[in-house]
């Protein structure tokens, strides 16, 4: 989506446009599911707040202030969502959140991919996660993370590489 | 491995993700044509790529429902809004009792509080310990507000005076007002107030009392840790991240049309006579999270030198934040060397003198003098710190001490040795001992870069942590009494590219060659320190 067509979008949204609203809520929510899947690293927990931070931000999207910031803005709900929901397990079962068990439908690299990812810090599952979700494209990542292109690039390579290391040492290559 | 494939194995994941620029993209595939290992390895992480890729499909089904839920949960939203008005105007139109209607109109209420709470917006789900990483993260911030001053305390009525902080991170640019109370035989004879702007590798300093402006220059180093380390100290004020999590949560107030939760704490400052108790509120966007106003209030005692409590005290205003804003873009003009007329230069952008990395001020001495340079948290909660000390006049070169040094090692015995720090916390009973780590020279004084590994778990929030330095005396006798220095809370090392942006850039600073000592990475010193703390368990 281009940034024009993003920014009419979330001045007709305010306005009560419905079907703006659905469309910002298309393009976002793959974005949106990638950083809490990177920051929780549990996949239905990763759905239900990327859910609630589409809504918040679609609900409550006259306190944007600056409409060409709309994907930084929505980016950083779901990271204080994921932040408050981490904090909640934490309370409650005194341990942090851990990667879900893989769904028997998966194929068998998936447990080794997802264990891999787990071990990775949240800045480079981040930057593997949105770039995969979101189009594969750094220029998204760096807008997300509110970080340079270059910066953006240089984190994904890194993550690219550190995620090599981790599944060759899990097959024990 | 050859230095060839081990820049080429550099750039294959570029290569990979096509992000690589076109003119290496031949480069590569020639040497991956040539090479069997690199060609492994590029067939390694294709296959990562592809894997990645599924990954990322199968997950489809489940970001296509968080749409659909989405846009029907807005949908429900809207047909409840509509069933209100509907049900409230057919109400009307019956003439029904206006108790009736009122009972209607409470129920519509109510199902739309049940629908914002099931939205997260009425019961907040959060707390304000994220405000630290809210201004660590933070792009852009634009603060305006006043300080009050207390007459009983300073003897008059003062005008508050008004300040304003600006930083914008995507170029390292800050500007602030500053003040200064100025003192003679203990009374207050003048508030001063300055302006500081630092932007492309200059700092202005303009000093609106004596109508006088001072250049000073900074390196591109400087100029950013600058205005990171003033942005990220924005909420540190206080007793680290425990005084955020005590505040609570007072409800809904309206600014400007919009609603924003309102937070509250007090906390106590101070021992005996100069014991304080401080009010904090503030108002919070429950969207973002993101303060937008906020208010400081002081506890003040009716009699003076009684504990305010015990006097009944009135709470007076100390300090009020009016306009808190965030990532916003900021004009360029804000960030301009506009120098009124009638201005004394102390210095001009000519003469600017550069300035040197050194933030946090010398413990000086009669015989010598031991100066923290600034330091760092990693991510185990162990420190580094660069520090120098030097006797006066320095007379001896230190050339053999630092030669003689292991990594890992003692930190040198220089004139004042700073060999351990203690976390500003209290009952922290953990020390953090001193081990060498590397040292940089630069213009003729040795800098020595230690790194302080705890003898046991670290304070729960270390990256809010401040510390006293603990040292001795060496060569010089001690002259006095010595009291603490303390070390603020460094920048948080989070990960290789924070150690290198960070920690290298900084030994890079603070070296006559420009380039930081060699071998030193992020796994390799935190290897390190799980080492020395390993050593430290077993004693």
């Amino acid at each position: 989506m281009n940034e024009d067509l993003e920014k009419k979008l979330v001045v007709a949204c305010r306005e009560g446009d419905r079907s703006a609203s659905a469309k910002l809520a298309k393009h976002y929510s793959g974005r949106i599911y990638a950083i809490c899947l990177g920051m929780l690293r549990h996949r239905e927990n990763a759905e239900d707040i990327a859910q609630q931070a589409l809504l918040k931000a679609l609900t409550n999207i006259k306190q944007l202030r600056d409409d060409e910031q709309f994907g930084s803005w929505i980016a950083r709900i779901a990271k204080n969502l994921c932040i408050d929901f981490i904090r909640k397990q934490k309370h409650k079962q005194n341990c942090i959140v851990e990667p879900a068990a893989a769904s028997q439908r998966d194929p068998k690299e998936y447990p080794e991919l997802q264990a891999a990812l787990a071990k990775l810090s949240e800045e480079h599952r981040l930057a593997l996660m949105l770039f995969y979700f979101d189009g594969r494209s750094t220029r998204n990542i760096a807008k997300t993370l509110e970080i340079s292109e270059a910066l953006a690039q240089k984190r994904l390579s890194r993550a690219r590489k550190k995620l090599r290391n981790l599944l060759e040492t899990a097959r024990g290559v | 491995m050859k230095n060839t494939c081990e820049k080429v194995r550099k750039q294959v994941p570029e290569l990979i993700t096509g992000t690589l620029p076109a003119e290496q993209v031949d480069e590569i595939w020639e040497h991956l044509s040539r090479c069997a290992e690199c060609e492994a390895y590029q067939k390694a992480l294709e296959a990562d790529d592809r894997l990645l890729v599924d990954f990322a499909e199968s997950a489809q089904p489940r970001i296509q429902r968080i749409t659909e839920n989405v846009i029907s949960a807005l949908e429900q939203e809207d047909t409840l809004q509509e069933f209100a008005v509907r049900t409230i105007k057919g109400a009307s139109g019956r003439r029904l009792s206006k108790l009736a209607a009122a009972v209607i109109i409470a129920a519509v209420v109510m199902i739309l509080a049940h629908f914002t709470d099931f939205f997260g917006v009425s019961a907040p789900a959060y707390d304000m310990r994220h405000l630290p990483r809210l201004a660590k993260e933070a792009r852009s911030v634009h603060m305006r507000y006043k300080f009050y001053f207390d007459p009983s305390e300073y003897g008059k009525h003062l005008p508050p005076i008004p300040m304003e902080l600006w930083i914008d991170l995507s170029g390292y640019r800050l500007r602030e007002t500053y003040y200064a109370e100025r003192y003679a035989r203990g009374k207050l004879t003048a508030i001063l107030t300055a302006e500081g702007i630092s932007n492309g590798g200059y700092f202005m300093y303009m000093d609106k009392v004596e109508k006088a402006v001072k250049f000073t220059r900074m390196s591109d180093y400087q100029t950013m840790y600058k205005a990171y380390r003033r942005l990220s100290s924005i909420f540190r004020s206080y007793a680290g991240i425990d005084f955020f999590r005590d505040f609570q949560y007072m409800g809904r107030e309206e600014i400007d049309g919009v609603e924003y939760d309102v937070w509250e704490n007090e906390v106590q400052t101070g021992k005996g006579k100069k014991k304080t108790r401080w009010r904090d509120k503030y108002w919070v966007s429950p969207v973002t999270h993101e303060p937008v106003r906020s208010e400081t209030w002081k506890l003040k005692s009716k009699r003076k030198g009684l504990w305010p409590f015990a006097s009944g005290g009135k709470w007076v205003l100390h300090c009020k934040y009016d306009k808190i804003e965030w990532n916003i873009p900021i004009p360029d003009e804000v960030f301009a060397f506009e120098v009124p007329d009638g201005y004394e230069y102390w210095s001009t952008m000519e003469t600017a003198p550069l300035t040197d990395l050194d933030e946090l001020g010398d413990m000086d001495y009669k015989s010598a003098v031991l100066n923290p340079r600034c330091n760092f948290t990693l991510a185990d909660g162990s420190v580094i710190m660069a520090w120098s000390s030097e006797n006066k006049p320095a007379t001896e070169s230190q050339e053999a001490l630092f030669k003689s040094l292991k990594v890992g090692g003692d930190v040198p015995p220089l004139p004042l040795e700073a060999y351990s720090l203690k976390p500003y916390i209290p009952k922290a009973d953990v020390t953090y001992h001193g081990r060498h780590l590397a040292y940089t020279q630069k213009q003729g004084h040795f800098i020595e870069w230690s790194i302080y590994v705890p003898d046991g778990p670290p304070p729960k929030h270390c990256e809010e942590t401040r510390y006293e330095v603990i040292f001795r005396f060496n060569y010089p006798p001690p002259d006095w009494r010595t009291s603490p220095q303390s070390l603020g809370d460094g920048i948080v090392i989070e990960s290789a590219e924070d150690f290198d942006r960070w920690v290298l850039g900084a030994m890079a600073e603070l070296s006559d060659s420009g380039v930081p000592p060699r071998d030193l990475t992020y796994e390799g010193v935190l290897a390190l320190s799980k080492q020395i703390a390993y050593e430290l368990a077993k004693r």
